[in-house]
């Protein structure tokens, strides 16, 4: 479970803290790699960029993916994955605060694993991350050669 | 064209009295002319007819009745006289009687003898004298008898009476007279009376209906008396006791009735046959028993009388005694008259009438159908006339050379040209260039090829007025053959107003379009921007909340030690207030995409739907003594999803407010009526106040304290809005702590709506 790794894309830094809070204090004490736009993000699973030298093989047990972010939409970061086929069954997760029905559609369409809307109530979010890191990290299988 | 009035018309002023007679013609012209007058005609002719075909035939009767009477009168007059004569003759005998002290046989005999009563008075069977004896002279009488000769003299019937008559003289006294002799008629009751009457009134009297002695038993026939009483010379005999006294005998005679009555009609009608039957009969009834005479053996008066024969019934008094006559018509007597008179009239008469009637048919129809003609073809004329004098439309006829024959008045309103400046120039005249031109080549070619450009169809073109200047027409020809000529008629309507107001209405188009497009760019813009504004609601406004709530949960975690129970407090309140803030901004979205959202109209099962939507409510707190109530089977056309939003919010409402009850009961159903269907979700729970009612559907409006019943105010906002875009109305009905009832449509109500309280629209 240590060596998994979580990738975080968010660029509201309350958010940011609260989620390592919440992944925290649900005892989730794997890596997250945090990255605050969807240009990053990108940069971060291609390895090019600022990351142009990390480990290809080293890919995120799973990516938390927030819509709304600076530069490349999260849409546009998940369609982009999708498209490659060093990222196609990356696990991605969007968790978002949007619980607009457009939004639920186009990120199934586009291939999430998985759509959470984060709920104001941080006790239900806590339990909502709870939830996620259980199953991503500990009962999901990564998909063979990443 | 001129008008045609005629200046005769005008000089032929009438006087009064000859144009009333003129008018009285004239109108009897016209009855005349109607062909129920040969009806007319047919019914009064033949009603005449038939009156004096009636007439004749009553003067026919009347004729024959007068004859008839006439007839009868002269047989009962013939009875009469002939009576009195044979009365005058036995008041002969009785003279003879009255001047001798006695008369001898023989005297009697010559007396009758000189009378010659074969010749003078047939049907008289004798003359005779009977002699009254009463019984105390009996003897002395037989024996006086007996010594004049007859010594067998006895009196018929024998046997001992007190009185007696005998018949001692009877002249003739031939085989069958002398049958009577010393016959006694007292012994005859019917003789009897006859002879006691004449002895008693000392008058003439006849018998009634007798059988003489006389007869053999071969035709046999009814036999008659008359008695005139004599009494003892020189006694007086006015009383009746003188009368019975001094009685001597009775000269009388012994009548055979078909021979005095055979007699008396043959006198009276000599040599020819009677036209009339005769029958008598003795007393005024009629009988086989009384009848004394018959003509032919038919007893008229017993049976029916034959068709057509007319009958009389006279009686007559002879003495005392009553005859009854009957009288017959024979067909010889009909005969006599011309009875085919009537019958002439009534058939000469009827075929008079046919004809008269037939002949004023013909005339009637004849005129009419000239009259028609006449009228009808100067109608059509001026009908024409008139038409084009009318018209809206310009008309101008052209030869085939292209020369105006004619125009009318708004042809030449149109161009500014009188008529008879027009008529017999060439129509190129009325036309602008090329078409002024090219008009002649055009013409003449359509008449060699039958090419036609406008001729048989319509087309805007362009005219010239008088004055030069151009005006749009819209222009139709048509063809046609006037006594081997072509000709063509152009009809012409000026459309420079249409064609003005049909560039209006393009420009108006147009312009209506450019509107139409920008606020349609407008429209999509707004939509776009609402989309874009909700988005961000949904991602920006929530996330400030996550951190308000998180880091105020951080702060209730990590420093509790360092806050005390007020701070804990504030904090908590801060997070109820973010929930809210969270809730607020989810609504708000749910109102925005129900408004937003396309509609995708089908049928909705609206009944398993409030099942569904009360059973996960149930589920919630399922520690609620709820009685759900779902009508079963309402099927609704409309978008699934808005109608669950709808009811969702209806029942959640629903559920809502009856929650201090302790039976709470929520219903869905539909309210009977006819009309566009209205559901409503009723529960008894606190209701509200009516006069609140108008802001129950504005959104963010609350009719109850948050503490109370928590919400934010949106639903029954998305109700309405999810309402009206089905096309429906919300309304709702409640009263506080009665329990409210919401009620909705789904599609529009084509009829006004009906007599509802004022609280119950929305606004």
């Amino acid at each position: 479970m240590s060596d998994k790794t979580i990738l975080l894309v968010e660029d509201n830094p309350d958010d940011e803290a609260l989620t390592l809070r919440a992944l925290k204090k649900n005892n989730i004490f794997n890596q997250v790699t945090i990255v605050r736009d969807g240009a990053e993000a990108l940069d971060y699973l291609f390895c090019t960029g600022a990351y142009a030298g990390r480990d290809a093989s080293q890919q995120p047990a799973v990516t938390l993916l927030d819509l709304k972010l600076p530069k490349v939409e999260g849409l546009e970061v998940l369609k982009r994955l999708r498209a490659d086929e060093r990222t196609r069954l990356l696990p991605v997760v969007i968790l978002t605060s949007s619980k607009e029905e457009q939004d639920m559609l186009n990120g199934y369409r586009l291939g999430a694993n998985s759509y959470i809307c984060k709920p104001v109530d941080f006790a239900k979010f806590m339990e909502a991350v709870k939830q996620l890191g259980l199953y991503w990290l500990v009962l999901n299988e990564i998909p063979p050669g990443n | 064209m001129s008008k045609s009035n005629s200046p005769i018309d005008s000089e032929n002023v009438p006087t009064p009295g000859r144009s009333a007679q003129q008018s009285f013609w004239v109108r009897v012209g016209a009855w005349m002319l109607n062909r129920q007058v040969a009806w007319i005609v047919l019914l009064l002719t033949l009603l005449v007819t038939l009156s004096v075909w009636k007439n004749a035939e009553e003067a026919l009767l009347q004729a024959q009745q007068v004859q008839f009477e006439n007839r009868a009168s002269d047989v009962s007059d013939a009875i009469l006289k002939r009576m009195q004569a044979y009365e005058h003759v036995l008041r002969g005998g009785v003279g003879l009687l009255a001047a001798s002290e006695s008369v001898s046989r023989t005297e009697w005999k010559v007396y009758v003898a000189s009378l010659r009563i074969q010749e003078r008075y047939p049907g008289i069977q004798g003359i005779a004298f009977s002699a009254y004896i009463p019984a105390a002279r009996l003897d002395a009488h037989l024996r006086t008898i007996r010594a004049e000769g007859f010594p067998d003299y006895a009196i018929r019937p024998a046997g001992v009476r007190a009185e007696y008559t005998s018949i001692i003289y009877l002249e003739p006294f031939d085989w069958r007279n002398q049958r009577a002799f010393g016959f006694d008629m007292f012994s005859e009751a019917t003789r009897r009376a006859a002879m006691e009457r004449a002895r008693d009134t000392g008058g003439t009297a006849i018998s009634s209906k007798v059988t003489l002695v006389q007869e053999t038993g071969k035709e046999v026939q009814a036999g008659m008396l008359m008695y005139l009483p004599y009494y003892k010379n020189g006694t007086p005999h006015n009383t009746l006791a003188e009368r019975r006294a001094n009685l001597v005998g009775y000269v009388y005679s012994p009548f055979r009735l078909n021979d005095f009555m055979s007699g008396i009609l043959e006198q009276k009608q000599t040599g020819v046959e009677l036209d009339i039957d005769v029958e008598v009969y003795d007393g005024t009834q009629h009988s086989a028993d009384s009848l004394l005479y018959d003509d032919d053996g038919i007893a008229h008066a017993l049976g029916k009388p034959a068709a057509g024969s007319l009958t009389l019934t006279r009686q007559i008094d002879l003495y005392g005694h009553t005859w009854s006559l009957h009288f017959t018509t024979r067909p010889a007597f009909h005969a006599a008259f011309d009875k085919n008179k009537p019958l002439f009239i009534l058939v000469v008469g009827t075929l008079l009438s046919v004809m008269l009637a037939g002949l004023i048919w013909m005339f009637s129809t004849q005129r009419r159908r000239a009259l028609e003609m006449s009228t009808s073809s100067l109608d059509s004329e001026h009908r024409v006339r008139a038409l084009l004098d009318n018209m809206d439309e310009g008309i101008v006829v052209i030869s085939e050379t292209g020369m105006i024959e004619m125009s009318n008045p708004a042809a030449e309103r149109l161009f500014g040209y009188r008529s008879e400046e027009v008529v017999g120039k060439n129509v190129s005249m009325l036309m602008p260039e090329p078409y002024h031109s090219e008009h002649d080549g055009y013409l003449a070619n359509y008449l060699r090829t039958g090419q036609a450009k406008i001729i048989g169809r319509g087309r805007e073109v362009t005219a010239k007025r008088s004055d030069g200047s151009v005006f749009p027409m819209d222009l139709r020809i048509s063809e046609f053959s006037l006594e081997g000529r072509r000709q063509f008629i152009g009809s012409i309507r000026d459309i420079t107003e249409r064609k003005r107001a049909q560039d209006e209405i393009l420009r108006l188009n147009a312009s209506l379009e450019e509107r139409g497009q920008q606020r349609t760019a407008q429209l999509e813009a707004a939509n776009k921007e609402l989309e874009s504004f909700s988005y961000s609601v949904s991602h920006d406004l929530r996330a400030p909340l996550h951190g308000i709530d998180g880091f105020s949960q951080a702060l209730l975690e990590d420093y509790a030690a360092k806050l005390d129970d007020q701070g804990k407090g504030y904090l908590q309140r801060v997070r109820a207030a973010t929930q809210r803030m969270a809730e607020l901004i989810d609504d708000m979205l749910n109102l925005a995409r129900v408004t937003r959202a396309p509609m995708q109209r089908a049928p909705v099962d609206l009944s398993a739907l409030a099942t569904a939507i009360t059973d996960e409510l149930r589920q919630t707190q399922p520690e609620r003594a709820m009685e759900v109530v779902v009508q079963p089977g309402l099927v609704a056309d409309g978008d699934a999803k808005l109608l669950k939003v709808l009811l969702m919010n209806l029942l959640a409402n629903a559920w809502k407010f009856t929650g201090k009850q302790e039976r709470a009961r929520i219903e869905f159903g539909m309210q009977p009526g006819g009309g566009v269907p209205a559901y409503f979700v009723h529960d008894n729970g606190v209701g509200f106040d009516m006069q609140y009612v108008h802001k129950l559907f504005g959104a963010f409006q609350r009719l109850h304290a948050m503490d109370e019943f928590p919400g934010t105010g949106v639903g029954l906002a998305t109700v309405q809005r999810i309402v009206h875009r089905h096309g429906g109305r919300a309304w709702a009905e409640a009263a506080v702590e009665q329990g409210a009832t919401f009620f909705f449509t789904l599609a529009p109500e084509s009829a006004p709506a009906q007599a509802m309280p004022s609280t119950r629209r929305e606004q």
